[in-house]
């Protein structure tokens, strides 16, 4: 190949260093941590405030409740009325919304920076005064998009992966819940949750964009100092135990989809082994030069699509391939082609270029997510809600430091036959 | 006003300029990172598929990674991968894109290979079969999905005859017809720098991007064809609802008709009426009284897709429980009646607000401020449009945004697509009269 060089990126590293993510981190009286990042490049503000709450949090019978009460935010407090926080960003010319994890439930909102004391406040005031108006709607409205989730092959895949890969742990149930559970769930359930998780002591508070750190540092002790913490957040104590051999489930749906999911499970977030697991993920199947897809889309032509990603969460998470196989195609050749890749993985060299490739593309994208500060906003938050934002000034460094072996050490102790959990979606033609 | 003007900085970051092959450039100088954004785009796309091969203009565009006289499909992967660079590409109706967003280190070789993509692909025909069959089995695996299967009969029944009619990626059967011959017939005509635009916004002075895009796409090409006239599609006539099997448990609801030009004089006024009507989430009026009050959808909306010079599509949707079907529709129907004689002065002025304020937002990244360019290229709009839009916005009286409403909403003449189950779906809107109802048959 001309022209071809195998120079690794060492910019955005030098970005680092620079001053970007100059983030100042703060914590208020009341156990509330704020982290700011000045960022003067357009006269907006992104918000988030992420609570450290989401399904993991969850008890049987209680599925969705996290997702439920994070569309009850939006219901208003004893100031504002029903969906008026919303009216209010979007007449400033802003946008907000929230989304619920298994890990977290997090609040967000970008504005034009005059507003910002404004933003607060809200926020404030609906960190401990909601009122939970128009319940009975409002959970139709969720079980609506629980259907959504069924009427989709892709929906009832995730939803399969995740109940067959873990069996103890609360991440086996949806994030949006089961139908019956939404069913079940009261108001006064889903008050309860919001007074146990919903405090300054269990949510931390990220303002990116075009403000001086002193001054909005003031704003939010004069708005949030206030709020009292609460006195005990309940524990997740629950552990998934070892897998004990290869499950797999075969499930259908009606349609033309055809997929394949393989998830092992791997160690919760501030493991050594997560950094390297990435890597390994984006070699096996990040896109469209890595090993499954020259393999199993490119050269065989059994699939459509493939992917591979290393899903690390709070409590132990899970390394997982999915491919959409073309119709004609056999779940067991396809199988047996991704099970060689990882052996390969394994016993054999993996190029120095495949390595330099998942890095580059890992420190480029690191660059482009500064592009936005809602992103930038969504990246602390990831890194804060896991294992403490400090981890983002190290991260880059992290990943040039991983090497051959350390590919080979992960691949050989997670993706095991004993510990892996397949699932196989087969398409029911439609009658006409 | 105190409207953010902040882009426009006297015109001193942009610049436009005719290359001397026909290239029309854009060049938009933005500091914050260094990095770039390029996207080139070809006044083509899959309105001017030929009849029967529905699906060519997105086979053209995708072939091209495929490999050039210097590079394999696969080099080029490895090349861009490694220099962390992002590769994109896609096919509206009227127009196509590809383009990079690169370090600004790597810029130079990232334009070099995606000139290379562009000015000397090979179409190989072994890859040709791999991408029409991966295309194929693409589309048979996205028909299980309802949003996909409404989006295709909707647009298949609004613009009926219309090259319209189909969305860029075509369907099973009309790929199996696509020769690698049609695509390299395609791509001569239509693949040409005079029949094309490219937009630059990057860490460096309007003249040093200018250059860079002279240097990689500047080049002298063979001389193409301008695409064909195509005829304006016939406006839908009377109520017609459509009604889809699919063994689902909700309704997935489309409405529409077509809506106003991009370029027209009434798109602003129909850009806020529409924000009101349904387009204003959490503020919007379809939101307040189908979510809100009735917890009937948890997405319900209304938008304007343009597609200059051919008339934009204006659609209402929601999914919904089945039983809920024929009221969450009347409530449409009434909503749009309402629009029609009654804006509060507070809903203008919250609109008002939201676009005052929006701007900064919306011309934030390298690859928002790319795509806005390029629009006002190709609509032919006033430059920094997005801009002028607010002003006018600004504007805008009651009377004007009411007009707008009695004009642009036409419940008279409209599509309704129902994808539901069938076996527990009838319809039955009360108040709806004159309805033509057909059930389809075949996707």
């Amino acid at each position: 190949m001309k022209d071809f060089s195998l120079a690794l990126i060492i910019l955005p590293i030098l970005l680092i260093q620079k001053g970007y993510y100059n983030i100042k981190e703060y914590n208020l009286k009341n156990g509330l941590k704020v982290l700011i990042l000045e960022d003067h490049s357009s006269p907006i503000i992104s918000l988030g405030i992420w609570y450290r709450v989401g399904s993991r949090n969850e008890l049987p019978g209680k599925t969705g409740i996290s997702h439920l009460l994070e569309h009850m935010l939006f219901k208003g407090t004893k100031k504002l009325s029903s969906e008026e926080f919303s009216k209010i960003i979007q007449k400033m010319g802003g946008v907000d919304n929230a989304f619920t994890s298994n890990d977290v439930t997090a609040y967000w909102e970008v504005f034009p920076k005059d507003n910002f004391e404004k933003v607060l406040e809200m926020e404030a005031d609906r960190m401990q005064n909601c009122v939970f108006r128009e319940f009975e709607e409002e959970k139709k409205v969720v079980m609506e998009e629980r259907r959504l989730h069924e009427n989709s092959p892709e929906g009832v895949f995730w939803e399969e992966l995740e109940a067959l890969s873990y069996k103890v742990h609360p991440y086996k149930n949806p994030v949006i819940g089961w139908m019956s559970d939404l069913e079940n769930i009261t108001l006064e359930d889903v008050k309860n949750h919001y007074k146990t998780y919903y405090s300054p002591n269990n949510s931390f508070m990220i303002v990116v964009g075009d403000i001086d750190e002193k001054k909005a540092i003031s704003l939010i002790k004069k708005h949030f100092e206030k709020i009292p913490k609460a006195k005990k957040i309940p524990a997740v104590n629950v552990k998934e135990p070892p897998q004990m051999g290869e499950k797999r489930a075969y499930i259908k749906k009606e349609g033309f989809a055809k997929k394949l999911g393989i998830a092992y499970p791997i160690p919760e977030a501030g493991s050594p082994d997560e950094i390297p697991l990435s890597i390994l993920a984006y070699v096996l199947g990040g896109d469209k030069t890595s090993r499954l897809y020259k393999k199993i889309v490119y050269e065989k032509g059994f699939a459509t699509s493939v992917g591979a990603y290393a899903d690390i969460r709070i409590d132990q998470g899970l390394f997982v391939i999915a491919i959409d196989l073309k119709m004609n195609s056999s779940f067991d050749e396809v199988l047996n082609e991704v099970l060689n890749e990882i052996e390969k993985i394994k016993k054999e060299k993996i190029e120095e270029k495949e390595l330099l490739k998942a890095k580059n593309q890992i420190k480029a994208n690191f660059v482009y997510s500064q592009e936005s500060i809602l992103r930038q906003n969504f990246v602390i938050g990831r890194f804060e809600s896991l294992k403490g934002w400090k981890k983002l000034l190290t991260y880059l460094e992290d990943v040039d430091k991983v090497k051959e072996e350390d590919l080979k050490r992960v691949a050989n102790n997670y993706l095991n036959e004993n510990s892996r959990n397949i699932l196989f979606l087969e398409p029911i033609l439609p009658q006409k | 006003m105190g409207i953010f003007l902040g882009i426009l900085n006297g015109g001193m970051n942009y610049k436009r300029e005719v290359l001397k092959n026909g290239l029309i450039t854009l060049a938009y100088e933005k500091e914050k990172l260094p990095m770039i954004t390029f996207i080139y785009a070809f006044k083509i796309g899959s309105a001017y598929d030929p009849k029967g091969k529905e699906g060519l203009a997105n086979l053209t565009i995708s072939m091209l990674e495929k490999g050039t006289k210097k590079r394999s499909y696969m080099e080029i992967m490895e090349e861009f991968a490694i220099l962390g660079t992002k590769f994109f590409y896609d096919v509206s109706p009227t127009f196509s894109t590809i383009g990079i967003t690169s370090l600004l280190e790597n810029a130079p070789k990232s334009l070099e290979i995606l000139s290379d993509i562009i000015y000397n692909p090979e179409f190989k025909e072994e890859e040709f079969k791999k991408e029409k069959e991966r295309l194929i089995n693409r589309i048979i695996s996205d028909k299980s999905e309802p949003d996909y299967v409404s989006e295709v009969l909707f647009t298949k029944y609004l613009y009926k005859d219309h090259p319209l009619s189909h969305l860029p990626e075509g369907d099973e059967n009309s790929l199996k017809n696509i020769e690698l011959s049609d695509v390299i017939e395609f791509y001569k005509k239509y693949f040409t720098p005079k029949n094309s635009i490219g937009v630059i916004v990057g860490a460096k002075s309007p003249d040093e991007l200018i250059n860079l895009v002279d240097k990689y796409f500047g080049k002298e090409k063979e001389e193409g064809e301008l695409p064909p006239q195509i005829e304006m599609p016939e406006r839908l006539k009377g109520i017609n609802v459509k009604i889809y099997h699919m063994k689902i448990n909700q309704s997935y609801i489309t409405m529409g008709h077509f809506g106003p030009l991009r370029k027209s004089s009434d798109f602003n006024a129909v850009r806020v009426m529409n924000y009101i009507f349904g387009g204003g989430s959490f503020s919007s009026r379809l939101f307040e009284e189908i979510r809100n009050k009735r917890g009937y959808a948890y997405s319900v909306g209304s938008y304007i897709s343009t597609f200059d010079p051919f008339p934009s599509t204006y659609i209402f949707e929601l999914q919904t429980k089945i039983e809920n079907t024929n009221d969450a529709i009347k409530v449409i129907f009434e909503e749009i009646d309402k629009i029609k004689k009654e804006i509060k002065d507070k809903e203008i002025e919250d609109t008002k607000g939201y676009f005052k304020g929006y701007l900064p937002r919306v011309t934030e990244t390298y690859t928002q401020i790319a795509n806005n360019l390029l629009i006002q290229e190709l609509y032919n709009l006033p430059e920094f449009f997005w801009e002028k839009d607010v002003e006018e916005i600004q504007k805008l009286t009651k009377k004007e945004i009411i007009e707008a409403a009695k004009k642009y909403l036409d419940p008279e003449n409209i599509l309704i697509l129902i994808v539901t189950d069938t076996s527990k779906y009838k319809w039955d809107v009360k108040g709806i009269e004159n309805v033509n109802i057909e059930n389809i048959e075949k996707f």
